[in-house]
């Protein structure tokens, strides 16, 4: 099959076919900040961070769009950031905000984007934070949720019907109070910890047994 | 075909009824009429009708659209026009049996129209100022028949423009549908012709049809009333459609607060059984195609079309990127089409009268009519339809009968909570697409809620986020977070704890939602608010600065914070 | 048509009393077969209740439960005033959907009209005839705002917030409601009488402010009419 050329940044990079532009951007250390992409799962484009803006026209999802030739892509314009830094304040100021103790500390996805962008802490003070932290709740026997953390990427519901076929995580509720929820079903959880390793923020924490 | 005889025979039923032997009495009984009090009408009516020994028959029909007179009865006494009579009471309704039908007394005081020529006193119908400004397409059926009875579409000319399209090739329809520029009545305005065009050529089959019935704005009941009163028409459409694009299966989808929509449908699609009109090889074509009902449950982001999908096949309905679009990769993976109610209605009309009789109404890029639930602080309240390209004032002013009680206007709310608010200045602003978006509100399906000086802008605005936070379905980031953040702004400036930075937070919030959200409602919803600080902010400032709410709405900034309870 | 005997129709006098979520808590099937008896496609309802209730769907199926016309006669003549019908409407619709997925929210739906919410059990029970998972089955339940997983009061209350009602006044009849109740929205109160909830929009925009009571809608309320249609004495207002 033939390469691909296209040009992300003024740089020119070669991709295989039917790539995504997420895909050959991480490989080439061009970082698109991004929540809810894992590259071993399909992209929902749920998170809506990672816009890119393609042949100096339209934004799009890097995560979703495929690379064709000759595109041009940019993924630091101005445009951009206007667009997607409301955004990740709003994650910021609805996330819990102590990072100390955190099991995500240092490999947090948020904190990555936070330190790409460059984000101002004051403006953060403009909106209202909610009220009151919830309680941890426990997931399973082993593992112990923190809804004051999680963003609902769905990464860790994918990741489980990704090993065994059909999740035994799911989302519960609608709009804001959207939450994930563990059912025992015929099949028990293993404890496999995948969806503690893949989750974007450290939401799941394990349980001291 | 139909036959011809069944036709005729319908007909000459039919005929039985507008020119009857013995009393015809009408009783407007869709949700609104019921909620009014037209099944107490409906007894009291039959009780009066036995005790006086009077021989009569009493029909159920949909409802006419003139809410602001329900409930609503129209009797037809052998050789008298059909007069039609406005809010009535289980006791007037029973003096009316009296009166009219033994002593001859029309009772021109209980009286709202005739239907043609004034008669004694009493005016034409569709000569009063509600009526007279209107071009009744898709609703031309609605309050006129019972919508429980095929054999009265039929023979009020139902069915005809199936049969015509029956013999036409699929490309010809859908190519007179793409030239009479009918767009999707829904909200968003897609040109219907395109759609089908792009699901006809899609390779995969089987495809999909679907009618969305999800009328979820709140403010809104266009759909409601024609899936009540004249079911017929919308699936008549859906059969042209389902026709040209090659479909073998359709779906309604019905939200479930409408229980009585459900059940006519229900009973118009068994009726289509029985006639031959769905199943294999219908009226002997080598078309076949069936409609199944599936209802909503109670989520108004279902309206979405991919939402919708979701629902249709068992999940939560929550919406899923596009591309690729539901005509090409829609239900299970199939092409499918889906159209609004009001669309599918005005189909018929279409192929019967041809595209450039549609296409001659409306604005150059609007074509045909509108239809409107015109509702909230306006003298007569009802459903119209109206040609594109009408001015506001003429619908709220000469239509609407103006501001009940003497107050003054002060914005029109179009477009749910999808729409915006739209001042004074803008009354003489043309009904478009194009010219509403422009404005900063939508067409949307068509609630149009008229606000007058008792209305507190910010708690408008305040009302609609309220509900964008309850039915995001909380998939995306920006709709998630955004419309609570906003949502929880707007509540801390009416219970006065406004800031100074909060309008240009929720102007930078909307601008961001409106760009990143993954669906239409996303898209949509900061639309309230972008269009109250545009046209009223200083509703806002004196929120915000003097903690005062202009309009005595907000509780907590009257009397000093007291409660007026 | 009287099958009734004395002695049943003393029984059938104490039933009647009962609401039908009472009576199916209880379970008083007596063995009579008098539904048999009276069902003119010649089912078994007693049965198919049963079997429907112990979640063996594909029985119900083989005893030809897509034949009932839901006439409602098994319930009407039943001694003990067992709400058959309501178990045989639900037991149509799920064989309408055997093995198919796309079916779950009708069959809830169907359910939830029925019993007026969405027993633990039964979700289990569908969760196997679909081969669904309970958890999906309980986050699609969630998700909807018509579908609950508790059982409502007697009298379910749902107060239209529609853009109509909201400028006609609904915030102020929702606050009184919970004054005249004494129960917040999405309560149920204590001695299970009255549901308050808030719907959407029940498109009835002209007669603002609207209420329905278990699905039957009332056009311009206000607390009076309130009062009188849930049928409150004074006193107990306060």
């Amino acid at each position: 099959m033939n390469k691909i050329h296209l040009t992300i940044n003024d740089n020119q990079f070669e991709a295989e076919p039917g790539a995504t532009i997420m895909e050959v951007a991480l490989e080439n250390n061009i970082y698109i900040p991004h929540l809810c992409y894992n590259p071993d799962l399909v992209p929902g484009g749920i998170c809506r961070l990672c816009r890119v803006e393609i042949n100096n026209d339209k934004l799009a999802l890097a995560c979703r769009t495929p690379v064709e030739e000759g595109m041009i892509v940019r993924t630091n314009t101005p445009e951009i950031d206007a667009a997607i830094r409301p955004i990740v304040e709003l994650i910021i100021a609805d996330h819990h905000s102590t990072c100390r103790g955190c099991p995500a500390n240092g490999k947090c996805e948020l904190q990555k984007i936070m330190a790409h962008l460059h984000i101002d802490r004051r403006r953060i003070d403009n909106l209202r934070l909610p009220q009151n932290d919830l309680p941890l709740e426990a997931l399973t026997p082993f593992l112990d949720y923190d809804p004051n953390k999680c963003v609902r990427c769905g990464i860790c519901v994918q990741t489980c019907e990704k090993i065994y076929g059909t999740s035994h995580i799911y989302f519960l509720n609608r709009g804001y109070d959207t939450k994930i929820a563990y059912f025992e079903t015929v099949a028990h959880c293993d404890f496999c910890m995948e969806c503690v390793k893949n989750c974007p923020v450290g939401v799941l924490i394990p349980k001291n047994v | 075909m139909i036959t011809a005889d069944f036709r005729a025979k319908a007909e000459t039923e039919w005929q039985n009824i507008t020119d009857p032997s013995v009393p015809q009495i009408f009783i407007g009984m869709a949700t609104c009429g019921e909620a009014a009090g037209a099944l107490s009408i409906y007894k009291a009516m039959e009780s009066a009708l036995i005790k006086n020994r009077i021989k009569a028959r009493i029909h159920k029909t949909g409802c006419l659209g003139m809410c602001y007179c329900e409930p609503m009865v129209d009797i037809i006494k052998p050789g008298r026009p059909r007069i039609t009579y406005k809010n009535l009471t289980p006791e007037t309704a029973a003096e009316l049996i009296t009166d009219y039908l033994i002593n001859d007394n029309y009772r021109p005081d209980l009286a709202l129209g005739v239907w043609g020529k004034e008669f004694d006193g009493i005016p034409n119908l569709f000569q009063l100022d509600f009526m007279k400004f209107q071009q009744r397409t898709a609703l031309k059926n609605i309050g006129v028949i019972n919508p429980e009875d095929i054999s009265q579409y039929i023979a009020c000319g139902g069915y005809k423009a199936f049969e015509k399209a029956l013999g036409t090739s699929q490309q010809d329809i859908i190519y007179e549908v793409e030239k009479s520029g009918l767009r999707g009545l829904g909200g968003a305005g897609f040109p219907t012709g395109l759609k089908w065009k792009t699901c006809y050529k899609a390779r995969y089959s089987p495809k999909y049809m679907i009618c969305n019935a999800d009328e979820g704005d709140p403010g809104a009941y266009m759909d409601r009333s024609l899936l009540e009163s004249d079911p017929h028409s919308v699936l008549e459409g859906m059969l042209i459609a389902a026709y040209a694009i090659g479909c073998s299966r359709g779906y309604i989808y019905i939200r479930d607060e409408y229980p009585l929509a459900i059940k006519r449908m229900a009973i118009a699609i068994e009726q289509m059984r029985q006639y031959g009109l769905l199943g294999d090889n219908i009226l002997n074509s080598d078309f076949s195609f069936d409609i199944e009902i599936r209802e909503g449950a109670g989520a108004f982001v279902c309206g979405e079309e991919s939402a919708l999908l979701a629902s249709i096949e068992g999940n939560r309905g929550m919406p899923r990127h596009r591309p690729p679009y539901p005509a090409e990769s829609g239900l299970w993976g199939k092409p499918t089409d889906i159209n609004n109610v009001k669309t599918l209605a005005n189909i018929p009309s279409i192929i019967i009268n041809g595209a450039e009789w549609f296409a001659g109404r409306g604005t150059e890029s609007s074509k045909g009519t509108a239809i409107f639930a015109l509702t909230g602080k306006v003298a007569n309240r009802g459903l119209i339809e109206v040609p594109m390209g009408i001015t506001l004032r003429q619908i709220i002013y000469d239509i609407g009968g103006g501001i009940p009680d003497g107050k003054a206007f002060k914005a029109v709310q179009t477009g749910g909570p999808s729409g915006g608010c739209l001042p004074a200045d803008l009354l003489d602003l043309p009904i478009a697409f194009d010219s509403l978006a422009a404005a900063g509100s939508i067409m949307g399906s068509g609630g149009m809620v008229v606000l007058d000086e008792d209305t507190c802008m910010v708690d408008v605005a305040r009302f609609f986020l309220d509900f964008a936070q309850q039915e995001s379905c909380g998939q995306c980031i920006p709709c998630r977070l955004g419309t609570k953040q906003m949502f929880e702004i707007l509540d801390d400036i009416t219970k006065g704890n406004g800031k100074q930075t909060d309008v240009d937070v929720l102007l930078e919030l909307s601008d961001s939602i409106v760009k990143t959200s993954l669906c239409g409602l996303g898209r949509t919803v900061p639309n309230p608010v972008l269009t109250t600080i545009r046209y009223f902010r200083d509703e806002y400032d004196s929120h915000i600065n003097d903690k005062q709410c202009p309009s005595n709405v907000c509780q907590a900034l009257i009397n000093g914070g007291q409660s007026d309870e | 048509m009287n099958k009734i005997s004395p002695v049943l129709s003393f029984f059938k006098k104490r039933a009647d009393k009962k609401t039908d979520k009472e009576v199916i808590r209880e379970n008083p099937c007596i063995d009579c077969d008098i539904c048999l008896e009276v069902c003119d496609k010649g089912l078994w309802p007693s049965v198919l209740m049963e079997n429907i209730k112990a979640g063996r769907f594909e029985d119900a199926g083989k005893h030809g439960i897509d034949q009932c016309d839901d006439c409602g006669d098994c319930s009407a003549e039943c001694p003990m005033s067992i709400p058959l019908h309501k178990y045989l409407r639900v037991g149509k619709v799920l064989s309408l959907y055997n093995n198919d997925k796309s079916g779950l929210i009708p069959i809830l739906l169907e359910m939830q009209s029925n019993f007026g919410y969405l027993p633990e059990d039964m979700i289990s029970h569908i969760a196997r005839y679909l081969k669904l998972s309970v958890g999906h089955i309980r986050s699609v339940a969630s998700f909807y705002k018509s579908l609950r997983l508790t059982p409502p009061g007697r009298k379910h209350v749902c107060i239209c917030r529609g853009t109509a009602c909201h400028i006609s006044g609904a915030p102020k009849l929702i606050r009184e409601t919970e004054k005249l109740l004494g129960i917040k929205e999405g309560e149920t109160s204590a001695d299970n009488e009255y549901t308050l909830d808030t719907v959407a929009c029940v498109g009835c925009c002209a007669l603002a402010p609207v209420i329905t009571v278990n699905s039957e809608t009332y056009g311009k309320m206000d607390r009076e009419k309130i009062k009188k249609q849930l049928k409150i004495p004074d006193e107990n207002t306060g």
